[in-house]
């Protein structure tokens, strides 16, 4: 009994890992594209009549809270803020508000653009479900173990 | 914090609830977005067939989709046999990966538009995939198959 429940709590704090590590590193790109010129998110905000600027916010929650998963420093607070940050992109860009097309229940083409075959809106899913699945489970034992209970 | 027998034992509940929750969205998340490419397989999306053909493999083979990426999904979001399921996924979607994204040089590209990691989207479906199989399904669902739901 004691052994099968070591090896439970190690698979455990695997499962952890690998999804902060999917989570944190790919956000990371999106983060890097963001600060070398990606004008995603700075275009959004100008159709909401925001100032541009705040795209450093989108900077330190995709770089800064990719890292926190990453390393499992403040894991739960950067899986957090990836999610709330997902919540307010589709609902900016994707929820066909001011000028913005309606993604929400769109079904989209394969790359070779001759068959419908995936939710819109996968990759953003991924990312706000897998922000929040890192809040809710948090960093597990495999990581800086930096922030209490906030990893 | 956990100064008293009661404090301890709510922060415990807390925890384990947090824990289900997450589960719980894990497997919905992963099993329902690959039931949508499953579907298409079904209806004659050519992908799959394309890059068996590539390998010189049998077409016929792109309908073992229906239980690795059906069947198993279903098992996922349900909660039976959900570690089964998961691996299954895992299995397939590693497939996935040595057939269609390795040597075809995607893993070593970013996306069309120029954001992000080409392959995200596949590699999310296996991380997350093994994930539930290395986490289990926690106790939001149908709870069959014992150590392997659990």
């Amino acid at each position: 009994m004691a052994t099968a429940s070591i090896a439970q709590t190690s698979n455990d704090d695997l499962g952890k890992l690998i999804l902060r590590l999917t989570v944190g590193i790919l956000i990371v790109f999106h983060g890097l594209a963001l600060a070398t010129g990606d004008m995603g998110i700075p275009n959004n905000l100008a159709r909401w009549h925001l100032p541009t600027s705040l795209a450093w916010l989108g900077f330190v929650v995709e770089f800064a809270g990719g890292l926190a998963m990453v390393l499992g420093a403040y894991a739960r607070l950067g899986g957090l803020l990836l999610g709330i940050f997902m919540i307010i992109a589709i609902f900016m860009a994707h929820a066909g508000l001011m000028g913005s097309q309606n993604h929400l229940f769109l079904v989209a083409m394969n790359p070779a653009g001759n068959h419908w075959d995936h939710y819109f809106l996968e990759t953003q899913m991924f990312y706000l479900l897998g922000g929040f699945a890192v809040a809710l489970l948090g960093a597990g034992k495999y990581g800086l173990n930096i922030g209490g209970k906030w990893n | 914090m956990a100064s008293t027998a009661m404090t301890g034992a709510e922060t415990r509940a807390v925890a384990d609830f947090r824990e289900d929750l997450a589960k719980l969205v894990l497997r919905v998340t992963v099993g329902i977005l690959i039931l949508l490419h499953t579907w298409a397989v079904i209806t004659g999306e050519q992908a799959i067939r394309d890059t068996l053909m590539r390998w010189g493999l049998p077409i016929g083979l792109a309908w073992s989709a229906v239980i690795f990426e059906g069947v198993a999904p279903i098992m996922v979001i349900l909660g039976i046999y959900a570690r089964a399921g998961a691996w299954l996924m895992t299995f397939w979607m590693v497939m996935a990966f040595v057939l269609a994204h390795i040597d075809t040089g995607h893993i070593f590209q970013l996306a069309q538009n120029g954001v992000g990691w080409r392959v995200e989207g596949p590699f999310f479906f296996l991380a997350c995939s093994l994930c539930v199989a290395l986490l289990g399904a926690g106790r939001y669902g149908l709870n069959i198959g014992g150590h392997w739901n659990d």
